[in-house]
């Protein structure tokens, strides 16, 4: 009895071993992390995926750049063609608002991943582009931290004022989610540690990035990295560094961006790369915009009319009038807007559109321009201003406004520049993602279109700020005030 | 009391006396169905040695020892009688009843049978009598309102699209609620074969082919499937070929499929007086001009003044509906001698959808055959192939403009379809129309999924011992379908790109293979114990492969390969395995005492590597108390038995990866700047195992006067727990979520099926009556983590699929503006999110069921069958379309027009106001209760009038026998919801309503 017994535990743990064998299926879509990550191939390819989500559509591929445009004075979203895209934000209802905070982290833990690991990387094929490859991740993790912390929550610069010391900012996470216990709450860091973080990560980069012009625009590089080491120094009120940070970013030793000629202003918009590009996103027309998708999501569906030159679109984001009126005529910028109806050229009402996406890269594809030499050059022109450098500001504008064609007025010398500065960049940077933010920033309020309704939004309005996500809020995050 | 239990012992002494003794015993064997006499049957004394065979007058003469019981009567292919030798004459007249006419009574309970009578588990049967001739593409539809308990609700008009069938209501969050299919033994891997519209894998079946369809509804039952069983089982066995003259059945059907109930929209007249109205009112609300207002609203209707009396009405809704046709054909032929059965037949189905371009046809071929090698060594197999071409609109539900459904609705009526030289309008033309003709986009698209499956399988059985078998067994559910879109380019939609295609391949290979052995055994001829244990393995796998391209040469290439520009490649392998240890045991005690036990040991690659292995079981008990002698002279109860159980079923995680982390790549879609990227898509939790669900019951089966009214009633509780549920993570990690097992889930019911034979009259007239009713209720008890809910369909200490958001309050009388309540109760013009919302309904019923009467007078045969559900909420997606006071361009339902006009006016409808949100007010359009509607109905399922012509005629010409009939489904509902179909649940957006049908056959025996 005992024997049978004994062969009959044998039996059965053979068996079950053999199940268990018998049982295993191996996904085939998939590989497991330690596989994935073996080879500097991996980090290049898990590196591609942070960039290839900043052109997901609620991100730079079109709402970052776009929707502050709706939110802010540049666009009046006309009811009739829009199609229901943008009409809340453009009245600034509660909650319409950018979401780029699941995107934003999702970049986040993948340049994490890579800058925690790839330091002990041995693959021999491959040490060479380590040091690049960490210096891009570093630069991705500044530029998202530097989106997060202006969309959900006040600038150094004006956490006092509009923010009423309200100094929370977003979660930071500088290591990478390996497993499920990295994966807790971590709670909303302040506004000063979320730039400090960005200022140490630009900075460590650029020590990173290998010196030279050369590097391609359509990744991060040295000169798009001190491009945002100025921009959040813009943003803190460090006036003199950010001057030197921009003209870091401006050396042609750094970047290979120039100012375009007069008179290049629309043509520039549409070359690969645009020539004033310091970063600028790749989108390909035939993988990301294929099928219906670039007719329902892309920039050039939402700033189109129908039908224009026969391509289908749910065009409803016009340009407002308040912009339109701040051209001077023979201005290159102005000729990047036209007039159409909703629908067809003839009949009236007629709006006016802006062209600054116009399919130039394939059906609905636009590459889009994260950080520009005209943009760069105007944020010191501010900084100089701030100082009361006024007249070197002054001059910088006069420069941007000659090789747009855009002359006849005078720019001023006093202390009136700052406003001017602001115009001047409402007119370059149009439908380019800065306008909300520069509003923002400066405490100036919006005044809405009137064909809106709306009237003025004050500085102090609990709508500047983005609700954090419920699903965060629930896990415990601090709510943005009057949500 | 005592006194009756003396006189009740002293009769039974007496009435053991009376056979004590020596005797001869005569009678004659029958074929109860047609009453002929049957030669050879055998005829055997229980309790002693003896048996004779009949002659060819059906009539036997055996002597009976005095030690003998009873006599036992049996026939290949007819149920074997036993009729007790205590009371009777020594004349004995036996009709044996044909197996296959019984077979309801015989209960498949997985790798085994019963009978209904000593049968402990709760257990529904649907015969294939009842459902071979529906003009139902899958037998999944055709158990609506026919079982207790088991709800199914036919939520697509697509003809054999997929449908919801859920055996005791839902008891998961995001598990499976699927029942387990089980086709002769082989495990359905049940879903969908189409990714460009809907097409269900259980087409492959043909209903006419079914037999018998048995529902495992209680957990001590259905876990003999272990952790696949949580949510039922459905069984369905297929038709035998019988001893015997070869039988030829032929059929045809031949119907029509109609709109069910169309909407009732405005002419343009009534649109274009609404749509003024709004601009009005939007321009005078925010202090512009109305007439610059009204201007550019008419530049929409073609120019900047309209005279809308001399505008045209196109019901563009309504439009991309039409009168369908379809027909149903079946040949089969069945017998077979002592050593082979068969059974074979063909079938094509062709029906046509109620919506332009949606068709279905099937052919499908079945053999099924049986052989006896040698006393112990006999095969069965049971071969089938189909082939099923689905064309159809996407099913895509929401605001898809290029969706049929949803389409329609956004194009405004005073846009015909067509121009005046026949061409399809199209802009500028089409005004404000989302630039899209949804009638060419219909008719010119391609959409279709064609497949070819096999359902079939082989098992050899072995007869070991006499009262020990062995079985081998081997199931295959093979599919192949190809999915072909095409998007041609003389859509203008599609011009830009050149037009657009995509072909993909979708693989499954599904099989299991078992080996049992089943010991049987009578003990002291009152101990009936029946054993089986077993070993089971089954493989799951599906493989997909596709591509897409844009830029075709013209409409008439429409391959891909002839495109300029290929868009994406796609390939993706998924599959599962499972082993199983099965054990079962039954035992009763002169049928009166009686034992099911169950047990399942399963192994899953699906499970974590910490919990590979679970054990699943159940045990049903039940006594026959009719069988007791004192029920024995109560007269006026037939039957009645007592039944309890307990069981733990599983549910297999959803996800064949769901345990491991994973990278994986985007693909094209995902690359950037032209280089491949990967990304981390999942975190590991070894501990993700099987959702596991306790369930206990009582049942009780009655029956009265001798059986003419027959009822069971089954009351049962269920607790689910280690629900698979989502643990969101903070989204700052990287990551959404991690599935894992925690929570609890409770469920209650009662399901009551009753019969009745109402009138059963000299002159052959017959009336029954089928009425069954269930009750469920659950509630969510704890969640994972701590959680409270999950969004607003789920919150702890309420029932599961809450319909969640703000409470409508009408119309302010003064001014029309759209009111709220607020979570005080109070009026608001702005509810808040996450404050003023709140439980407004529950999707799930409180009660469904089904009403049948059939009514039958010499060869007229009238079924009617009701089908009802109560108590269940619907949010009503096209309502924020179509009734929304004009606000949009869309055209609207007639009730827009009760929109409120006049201060004082009482109306649910607020004004009309353009753009929807008036200053400082709230969309009126948005989800609130006013979209979110009680949706019980109850609906004439099924009515059928049946005539076969008298045997007399038909004989004259050769024909056993000819049935004609005509029958209607669908063809009326009463409801007081406000879409086309209450089963048309969910989010109705672009949902396609199922047809009413109408339809004439005819139904020849050979």
């Amino acid at each position: 009895m005992k024997k049978k017994l004994i062969i009959f535990t044998v039996a059965l743990g053979l068996f079950m071993s053999s199940c268990e064998k018998m049982i295993e299926v191996e996904p085939k879509n998939q590989i497991s992390t330690g596989a994935a990550l073996a080879t500097v191939g991996g980090y290049e390819s898990l590196l591609n995926s942070a960039y290839v989500r900043l052109i997901g559509f609620g991100y730079y591929g079109r709402n970052f750049t776009l929707m502050g445009e709706v939110m802010s004075d540049n666009v009046y979203t006309e009811l009739t063609y829009a199609n229901g895209r943008y009409i809340g934000q453009n009245v600034n209802n509660v909650g319409a608002q950018f979401d780029i905070w699941s995107a934003g982290y999702s970049i986040i833990n993948e340049v994490n991943t890579i800058i925690d690991n790839i330091d002990g990387l041995n693959d021999p094929n491959g040490q060479s582009k380590k040091a690049g490859l960490k210096a891009e991740a570093l630069a991705l993790r500044a530029m998202v931290y530097f989106d997060l912390a202006r969309v959900y929550g006040y600038e150094p610069v004006n956490v006092a004022t509009a923010g009423a010391g309200f100094n929370l900012s977003v979660p930071l996470r500088l290591k990478a989610t390996a497993g499920l216990p990295e994966a807790v709450q971590v709670p909303r860091a302040t506004v000063a540690q979320v730039y400090k973080s960005i200022e140490d990560d630009l900075k460590a980069s650029i020590a990173l990035f290998p010196s030279g012009a050369s590097a391609s625009q359509f990744r991060l590089n040295k000169g798009a990295a001190y491009a945002l080491l100025g921009k959040s120094y813009l943003y803190s009120g460090r006036w003199a560094e950010a001057v030197t940070a921009f003209d870091d970013a401006m050396n042609t030793a750094n970047t290979a961006a120039r100012l375009a000629a007069a008179g290049q202003y629309v043509a520039a918009f549409k070359l690969a790369a645009n020539t004033e590009s310091l970063f600028e996103i790749v989108i390909n027309p035939t993988t990301q915009l294929g099928g219906v998708t670039g007719n329902n999501e892309s920039l050039y569906s939402y700033t189109h009319p129908a039908l224009y030159n026969g391509i289908p679109t749910f065009g409803g984001q016009t340009v407002s009038d308040e912009l339109f009126a701040l051209f001077t005529p023979g201005d290159d910028r102005k000729a990047m807007i036209f007039q159409y109806g909703g629908t067809s050229s003839v009949p009236a009402p007629l709006y006016n559109w802006s062209d600054k996406y116009s399919g130039a890269r394939g059906p609905y594809a636009d590459y889009i321009k994260v950080i520009r030499y005209a943009d760069v050059l105007l944020m010191k022109a501010e900084a100089l201003a701030e100082q009361t450098q006024y007249s070197a500001a002054a001059a910088l504008v006069t420069t941007l406004r000659a090789n747009r064609n855009a002359t006849g007025v005078t720019v001023p010398t006093d202390a009136t520049i700052k406003d001017f500065i602001q115009d001047e960049r409402r007119r370059e940077l149009f439908f380019e993602g800065q306008r909300w933010f520069d509003l923002k920033r400066r405490g100036l309020g919006i005044t809405k279109p009137a064909k809106t309704g709306v009237g003025t939004i004050p500085a102090t309005d609990f709508r500047l700020l983005a609700p954090i996500p419920n699903s965060e809020v629930i896990l415990g995050l601090q709510k943005n005030p009057g949500y | 009391m005592k006194r009756l239990l003396q006189s009740l012992f002293i009769l039974m002494v007496i009435a053991t006396n009376a056979i004590a003794q020596d005797r001869t015993i005569t009678g004659t064997v029958t074929n109860k169905g047609d009453g002929k006499p049957l030669l050879g049957v055998t005829v055997r004394t229980r309790g002693a040695q003896g048996s004779v065979q009949t002659e060819s007058n059906g009539s036997y003469t055996i002597k009976v020892p005095s030690a003998a019981t009873a006599l036992e009567f049996s026939y290949l292919g007819f149920i074997t009688v036993t009729k007790p030798l205590a009371g009777a004459g020594n004349t004995i007249n036996v009709a044996l009843e044909d197996e296959s006419k019984v077979l309801s009574e015989i209960v498949v309970t997985g790798y085994g049978t019963t009978t209904k009578q000593v049968a402990t588990g709760s257990i529904s049967t649907v015969s294939g009598k009842q459902i071979e001739s529906l003009p139902v593409q899958t037998f999944d539809r055709a158990l609506q309102g026919r079982a207790a308990g088991v709800q199914v609700t036919t939520n697509s008009g697509q003809p054999g699209s997929g449908i919801t069938v859920r055996v005791r209501g839902v008891s998961t969050v995001n598990g499976g609620s699927q029942p387990l299919y089980i086709v002769d033994g082989i495990q359905i891997a049940a879903g969908g074969l189409s990714t460009v519209t809907t097409q269900n894998v259980l087409g492959a079946i043909n209903p006419a082919d079914i037999e018998s369809i048995q529902i495992l509804k209680d957990a001590a039952s259905a876990s003999i499937y272990g952790s696949q069983a949580a949510n039922g089982v459905v069984i369905v066995t297929t038709k035998r070929g019988k001893q015997g003259k070869t039988q030829v059945k032929l059929s045809v059907q031949q119907g029509v499929n109609k709109q069910i109930n169309p909407y009732e929209m405005l002419n343009s007249q009534q649109y274009y007086a609404l749509r003024k109205e709004a601009v009005t009112n939007r321009a005078l609300r925010l202090g512009n001009s109305v007439a610059t207002a009204v201007t550019a609203m008419n530049q929409g209707f073609g120019s900047a003044t309209i005279d809308p009396s001399t505008l045209p009405t196109e019901d563009w809704y309504n439009a991309i509906f039409r009168n369908a046709n379809f027909g149903e054909y079946n040949l089969s032929a069945s017998g077979g001698n002592e050593k082979t059965r068969f059974f074979m037949s063909g079938n094509f189905n062709r029906t046509q959808g109620v919506a332009l371009a949606s068709d279905y046809k099937k052919g499908g071929l079945r053999v099924n055959l049986d052989n006896q090698v040698t006393d112990k060594l006999s095969f069965e197999a049971n071969l089938n192939i189909a082939f099923t071409k689905s064309v159809g609109p996407s099913t895509d539900g929401g605001f898809f403009v290029n969706t049929p459904f949803t389409g329609a609705l956004f194009i405004p009526p005073y846009n015909t379809i067509y121009m005046p030289d026949g061409t399809y309008r199209n802009p500028p033309d089409l005004r404000n129309a989302q630039n899209i003709n949804i009638v060419q986009h219909i008719n010119e698209e391609k959409r279709n999924t064609q497949s070819f499956q096999t359902i079939s399988n082989l098992a050899l059985n072995y007869k070991l011992l006499p009262d020990l078998k062995l079985r081998l067994y081997a199931g295959l559910d093979f599919a192949d379908a190809k999915n072909y879109s095409f998007r041609p380019s003389s859509i203008p939609a599609y011009a830009t790109t050149g037009g657009s295609g995509a072909e993909s391949l979708i693989r499954n290979i599904n099989y299991n293979t078992s080996i049992t052995a089943n010991y049987n055994k009578v003990f002291n001829n009152d101990h009936n114990l029946s054993l089986l244990g077993g070993f089971e393995f089954r493989s799951n796998q599906s493989e997909t492969l596709g591509a897409s391209a844009q830029g075709f040469p013209s409409p008439l290439f429409t391959l891909i390969s002839s495109a300029a520009t290929p868009l994406t490649t796609t390939s993706t392998f998924t599959g599962f395995k499972i082993a199983s240890l099965i054990g079962n045991v039954k035992y009763d005690y002169k049928g009166k005492y009686l034992f099911t036990g169950n047990i399942r040991y399963d192994g899953s690659s699906r499970f974590g590597a910490d919990y590979k292995f679970g054990l699943f079981g159940g045990a049903s008990a039940g006594w026959r108390i009719k069988g007791e002698e004192f029920l024995k002279s109560v007269d006026f109860l037939s039957d009645l038995k007592l039944r309890g159980s307990f069981g733990v079923v599983g549910t297999q995680p959803g996800s064949d990866f769901g345990a491991i982390s994973l990278y994986n790549s985007p693909g094209a879609a995902g690359a950037y700047n032209g280089l491949a990227s990967i990304r981390p898509s999942q975190l590991a939790n070894p501990l993700l195992t099987w959702e596991q669900q306790q369930q206990i019951g009582l049942g009780l089966d009655m029956g009265f006067f001798n059986n003419r009214i027959t009822a069971a009633v089954d009351i049962y509780k269920k607790k689910t727990t280690k629900l698979l549920l989502d643990r969101t993570l903070p989204s700052n990690s990287g990551f959404t979520s991690i599935r894992e097992n925690g929570g609890r889930l409770d469920g209650k019911g009662i399901d009551i099926e009753l019969n009745t034979i109402n009138l059963d009259l000299e002159n052959g007239f017959k009336w029954t009556t089928m009425f069954n009713i269930a009750f469920f209720r659950n509630k969510l008890i704890e969640l994972n983590n701590g959680a409270q809910r999950i969004g607003t369909s789920y919150i702890v200490g309420k029932p599961t699929n809450i319909l969640y958001s703000f409470e409508y309050a009408g119309v302010n009388a003064a001014d029309g503006r759209p009111m709220f309540y607020d979570v005080n109760g109070n009026i608001t013009y702005v509810p808040l999110a996450n404050t003023d919302d709140r439980i407004l309904g529950y999707a799930n019923p409180s009660s469904f069921g089904g009403f049948g009467n059939t009514f039958s007078y010499k060869g007229l045969t009238l079924d009617v069958l009701f089908q009802y559900q109560y108590g269940n909420s619907t949010y009503l997606q096209t309502g924020q379309i179509l009734e929304a006071s004009g606000m949009a361009l869309e055209n609207q339902v007639v009730s827009q027009l009760n929109r409120w006009t006049t201060p004082g006016q009482i109306t649910a409808v607020p004004r009309a106001y353009d753009g929807y949100t008036e200053p400082g007010g709230y969309d009126p359009t948005n989800l609130s209760s006013r979209y979110v509607q009680k949706s019980s109905y109850i609906r004439l399922k099924q009515i059928t009038l049946n005539y076969k012509l008298p045997t007399a005629w038909t004989s004259k010409i050769g024909v056993q026998g000819v049935s004609l009939f005509v029958q209607g489904l669908n063809l009326a509902t009463i409801s007081n919801y406000r879409g086309e179909d209450p089963e048309n649940t969910g989010n109705n957006l672009n949902g396609y309503p199922q047809p009413k049908t109408i339809a004439g056959g005819i139904t020849i025996d050979l």
